[in-house]
């Protein structure tokens, strides 16, 4: 039975009649697995490579999972289910033509599925435009054979990724200039690099203007469309709609966006645009996308802070988890703090519920602002918005290399990463590197040779890590070799630093200024407390031999439950013991070091990240039980934060040994916790605690805190009853992604019930 | 010797002991033995070994390495202490593999403790937190307590005591310059059932209370005060009791108090007295229904009219509306 239930009400904004129309239509996709997005298999999560798709998991057509199979990540996806498959799957231009693997034959299906992708228009919306499949369900979407092989070979040894990266591409680019502004440049760019006889470039942009001539055809069949209903409809107030829907539409063709309400449209006709490949992006920092056109309507007087608030809501509706980012600072690393930050960040208020929006926290930001940001945390308990430290971030980006430039334009853009705005594809969030796998090999080797000195089994860790970091490079640079012709990201191409001048795909290398690796690291926190207790119990006391130690593990403890204890009674990360904690640092300082050594085809090096998404749920049986006392049927650490129940001494202890690591020298890891909402005292203000906590937390390097407020035992209820209305509605933020808990596939549910729910920290 | 005290557990980022997130500190030791505490493992003096069965492994580990052979386990392998020949040695505590057996009660002396708390500074400073000192009785352990609330205090840390009452008056007045909010437990006045319930009656903790009233009035002390009133089922719900104390609240301390809060009765300590080993008879009780604490909650506003803030807080059941207990 498909149904809406609506949320408790958590904010004194009040919304307009017709923006509640909007918002339960949101609701009922989200609640009626509209929205799903779905991967092939338990290894993409372990891995992020499946084995099957080079993607995640194409909804339908030929790559589809079986039903069965596939895994449901949640309602995070902007394509909208309407039941169907693409029903021109057997016109398209590379399955009557012939398929090949370049950039012209890629654009030739993009300009073909787009055009016949209809136009959607609901009655009362003013932003528009929404899709129901992705070029993924239509187009072959496969790497060649030899790059499988590498991918297969990679996960052998704990490894993979589809480098299918997150970027966040420059939308001031494409605001300033409008479609015909981006044809124009495309075709100035392609007759230069014809002058110079650079055909690969002119290729290259023939492609480019395939894609952005049907961008505008897309965009003027919505103006056609709303103008058609504009004429034919008797309600006035729909009429109204219409039109100006049709005005907006209408405006933005060819031309760049010249009001606010035509800058909102024009994003999403980009989101759109760019989604439709199958791969989303971040959008970087709304606030300071939009604050000229909003100041410039305000001057006008034909906009208030109420209607934009409303519009923006109404952006965030339309594509579902939003990835833009507020405060943080400016050029001159002044406090970038606008009234649209404001705008941006109320409009979630308004609405509530399920999000990606990220607020970048400094030390000079406004205040006030900062406040009411970690309000709505508090208030609304679904994680949104993440709290980011945008110094952390930056410097970051700069330790990597970036240039003082690139560095300042950073955006919070979904999960743990984060992006210089129209100027990196620097290939993260998307490959995994399971830490535990080259340590179980070091053992086994350990055990053969009969090595019974510490400072020998690091050195053969050492060699194994390496190991898999080299197949993974092998892995991830044949891929960058066949990727910007295998799945050209052409219109995020057009609103990058680069791409169009440079005539090569955001693919491809030498495009834009910054293309490192990032590799989420799975299981840091199992691999430090099993390291810190084999180098107690075996190296040190020498109670155990390793070969005893796999003997128990091979047989998942069983009948060596006092051996397991004992293992587990050693010291754990989490609970601020310098021992422990300092085997943190040589874990992930090794890790960093090994992977800032090795480089890919594109000149730069690999980077750790202290984040991996949902691979922890699944990896469990995957790698068997571990030396730290785990059981092979037990999860792994979640990120960098310590395995559940392991931290004992409450939360200041498991923030102080979570913050002795220097994320500057990583790739974001993001502290995650569960807050009961009895913790927030009826009489306290919840925004002061949460930024209370926050702040210090950031003060002491963290650079990301993820905060749910729920109440465990009512998620147990939920697992149980998950078609009872009162369960419908609620959100969890699941690492750095957020999804209403009763659509989550099972084993997440599962994962989520055994985390630590603070009553009191 | 250097003073120690026996502490049971620290709380940080404690948003329920006073204003602010707080950090809390659980002395050991009480003098009361109230039928409903939370914190059993508090209540006796000495340090105790705790066993939880969920944990145990049944390896006899324990058992064979007590030097006065106080561990045993009976038929269903339960293990059975003899809390009288026990020395808390922690012998058999380093021994058990499981982690199943803990000591309750850790020395610390003043500078040890004061290390600890002043880790969580820059998180409880903040939003009106601080530092509060519970248990138990926090004043059983007097010298200690001064000596380490001075040492705060150079620090300029919001400090609040959470106390039974139950206590020689000087105690209680040597601490009140230091402390900037006296939590202050008043749970029945009725004697003899306060007596029933507590094992003591509340004569003293009565004229404790105008001690510290006229001590704090003498000495121009800021020293804030609320009273706490745990809601038992049973036992100090009644509209009677309630009505009672705020009228008594009323009468002889309005102004001097900024707050009365009743609290809620839950269960979830039942565990802690499983580990102890103690049977608890309100294991089994239910949540108030969330009638009736709106209606005692009604009642302390009219019996207490004239005391600035009265709340409620707890978790509470849902259920129909149900007449009010009206025992006793």
């Amino acid at each position: 039975m498909e149904t809406i239930v609506l949320p408790d009400k958590k904010s004194s904004i009040r919304k307009s009649a017709r923006l509640q129309k909007l918002h339960e239509r949101n609701l009922y996709l989200a609640q009626n697995h509209k929205r799903d997005l779905f991967v092939d298999n338990a290894e993409f999560l372990v891995y992020h490579w499946s084995g099957q798709a080079a993607t995640f998991s194409p909804a339908t057509g030929e790559l589809a999972a079986a039903e069965d199979q596939r895994i449901n990540i949640g309602d995070h996806n902007c394509r909208v289910d309407n039941g169907e498959p693409f029903p021109y799957v057997e016109e398209m231009p590379s399955k009557v033509k012939g398929f090949s693997y370049d950039a012209n034959n890629f654009a030739e299906d993009y300009a073909f599925f787009l055009d016949k992708s209809p136009v959607v228009i609901h009655p009362y919306e003013r932003i528009v435009g929404e899709f129901h499949w992705q070029l993924d369900e239509a187009r072959f979407f496969q790497y060649p054979e030899e790059n499988r092989k590498l991918g297969f070979e990679a996960r052998k040894l704990g490894a993979g990724g589809i480098s299918f990266t997150h970027t966040t591409p420059d939308l001031g680019i494409g605001l300033k200039l409008g479609w015909g502004g981006i044809l124009e440049k495309i075709r100035k760019s392609r007759a230069k690099h014809e002058k110079n006889g650079y055909r690969q470039g002119v290729e290259y942009l023939n492609a480019a203007e395939t894609v952005t001539l049907s961008i505008i055809r897309y965009v003027k069949r919505y103006a056609e469309e709303a103008e058609r209903r504009a004429r034919s409809e008797k309600d006035p107030e729909l009429k109204e709609n219409y039109e100006i829907v049709a005005r907006t539409c209408r405006n933005i063709v060819t031309d760049a966006p010249s009001t606010f309400i035509e800058a909102i449209q024009w994003i999403n006709f980009f989101q759109v645009a760019e989604r439709i490949i199958g791969h989303g992006n971040g959008y970087g920092r709304l606030d300071q996308l939009l604050i000229d056109f909003y100041r410039r309507d305000v001057e006008k007087g034909i906009l208030d802070h109420e209607y934009a608030r409303e519009l923006v809501a109404e952006l965030y509706l339309k594509y579902g988890g939003n990835y833009f980012s507020f405060g943080g600072r400016d050029r001159d690393q002044k406090d970038a703090t606008n009234e649209m930050s404001w705008i941006g960040i109320e409009a979630y208020d308004m609405l509530g519920g399920y999000n990606q929006l990220g607020v970048m926290w400094h030390p000079d930001i406004d205040k006030d602002f900062w406040h009411y940001a970690c309000d709505v945390v508090g208030r609304h308990g679904a994680g949104a918005p993440t709290l980011v430290n945008y110094d952390v971030m930056r410097a970051s980006e700069l330790r990597s290399g970036y240039s003082e430039e690139d560095a300042w334009d950073i955006a919070y853009s979904g999960c743990q990463w984060y992006c210089s705005v129209g100027k990196e594809y620097s290939d993260q969030d998307l490959n995994s590197l399971v830490l535990v796998q080259p340590m179980q090999r070091a053992m086994k080797i350990a055990a053969e040779e009969n090595i019974t000195d510490w400072e020998k089994f690091w050195e053969v860790y050492d060699r194994e890590v390496n190991r898999t970091v080299d197949v993974l490079v092998e892995f991830k640079n044949n891929t960058y070799k066949w990727q910007p012709k295998v799945w050209p990201e052409i219109v995020t191409s057009l609103c990058m630093h680069g791409p169009i001048e440079n005539g090569r795909d955001v693919t491809d290398v030498r495009a834009v200024n910054n293309n490192f690796t990032s590799v989420n690291v799975l299981g840091v926190p199992n691999v430090v407390d099993s390291m810190y207790a084999m180098k107690e119990l075996i190296f040190t006391q020498k109670k155990y031999t390793m070969k005893r130690l796999l003997e128990a593990l091979e047989r998942n403890w069983e009948g060596d439950e006092v051996m397991r204890h004992e293992f587990l009674k050693q010291p754990k990360f989490g609970n601020d013991i310098d021992s422990v904690d300092d085997m943190a640092l040589q874990v992930t300082d090794h890790v960093r070091e090994l992977l800032e050594s090795k480089y890919n085809i594109k000149g730069f090096h690999f980077r750790p990240s202290l984040f991996q998404f949902m691979g922890h749920t699944y990896a469990g049986p995957m790698v068997g039980a571990t030396p730290d006392g785990r059981r092979a049927e037990e999860p792994l650490a979640h990120g960098m934060n310590p395995m559940h129940g392991r931290n004992t001494q409450g939360i200041l202890p498991t923030i102080r040994s979570f913050t002795k690591i220097d994320y500057s020298g990583f790739q974001g890891g993001s502290f995650q916790i569960e807050l009961h909402p009895s913790f927030f005292p009826d009489d306290q203000d919840r925004g002061t605690l949460v930024e209370l906590f926050a702040t210090n937390f950031f003060e002491m390097g963290g650079v990301q805190i993820n905060l749910n407020v729920l109440d465990i035992d009512t998620l147990k209820q939920a697992m149980k009853d998950p078609e009872n209305p009162k369960y419908r509605n609620i959100v969890v933020k699941v690492t750095g992604y957020s999804a209403h808990f009763v659509v989550m596939d099972r084993k997440f549910q599962e994962e989520f019930v055994q985390r630590v729910n603070y009553q009191s920290l | 010797m250097a003073l120690q005290a026996l502490v049971t557990d620290i709380h940080s980022l404690s948003a329920h002991d006073g204003p602010g997130m707080r950090t809390t500190v659980f002395f050991k030791g009480c003098s009361l033995r109230c039928a409903w505490c939370h914190n059993p493992e508090t209540i006796r003096k000495e340090q105790e070994i705790t066993w939880e069965a969920e944990k145990c492994l049944g390896c006899h580990a324990c058992e064979m390495v007590c030097p006065v052979k106080a561990i045993s386990f009976n038929r269903e392998s339960n293990y059975i202490i003899d809390r009288e020949s026990c020395i808390a040695c922690e012998l058999c505590v380093e021994v058990c593999p499981a982690e199943a057996l803990k000591t309750a009660g850790e020395k610390y002396s003043v500078e040890e403790l004061y290390e600890r708390i002043v880790k969580d500074e820059p998180f409880i400073k903040g939003a009106g937190g601080g530092v509060t000192f519970s248990g138990g009785e926090p004043l059983l352990q007097v010298d200690f307590l001064k000596e380490l609330a001075k040492k705060l205090k150079e620090r300029s840390f919001h400090l609040a005591l959470d106390t039974c009452g139950m206590v020689p008056p000087e105690h209680l007045q040597g601490m009140l310059p230091l402390t900037d909010l006296v939590l202050f437990d008043l749970k029945e006045m009725d004697s003899r059932k306060h007596k029933v319930f507590t094992g003591a009656g509340n004569e003293r903790i009565l004229r404790n209370l105008f001690v510290m009233r006229d001590y704090i009035r003498e000495r121009n002390l800021k020293t804030e005060v609320w009273i706490r009133t745990p809601l038992i089922p049973g036992m100090t719900d009644t509209e009677e009791n309630i009505y009672a104390i705020g009228d008594f609240l009323a009468q002889e301390f309005s102004g001097m108090i900024s707050r009365w809060e009743l609290l809620g009765f839950n269960n979830m300590c039942t565990t802690k007295y499983r580990k102890l080993g103690i049977s608890w008879p309100l294991a089994e009780e239910e949540l108030l229904p969330a009638g009736q604490t709106r209606y005692l909650l009604e009642v302390a506003r009219k019996a207490g009219k004239g005391l600035k803030e009265i709340s409620f807080s707890g978790l509470t059941r849902r259920e129909k509306v149900v007449p009010p207990r009206m025992n006793g």
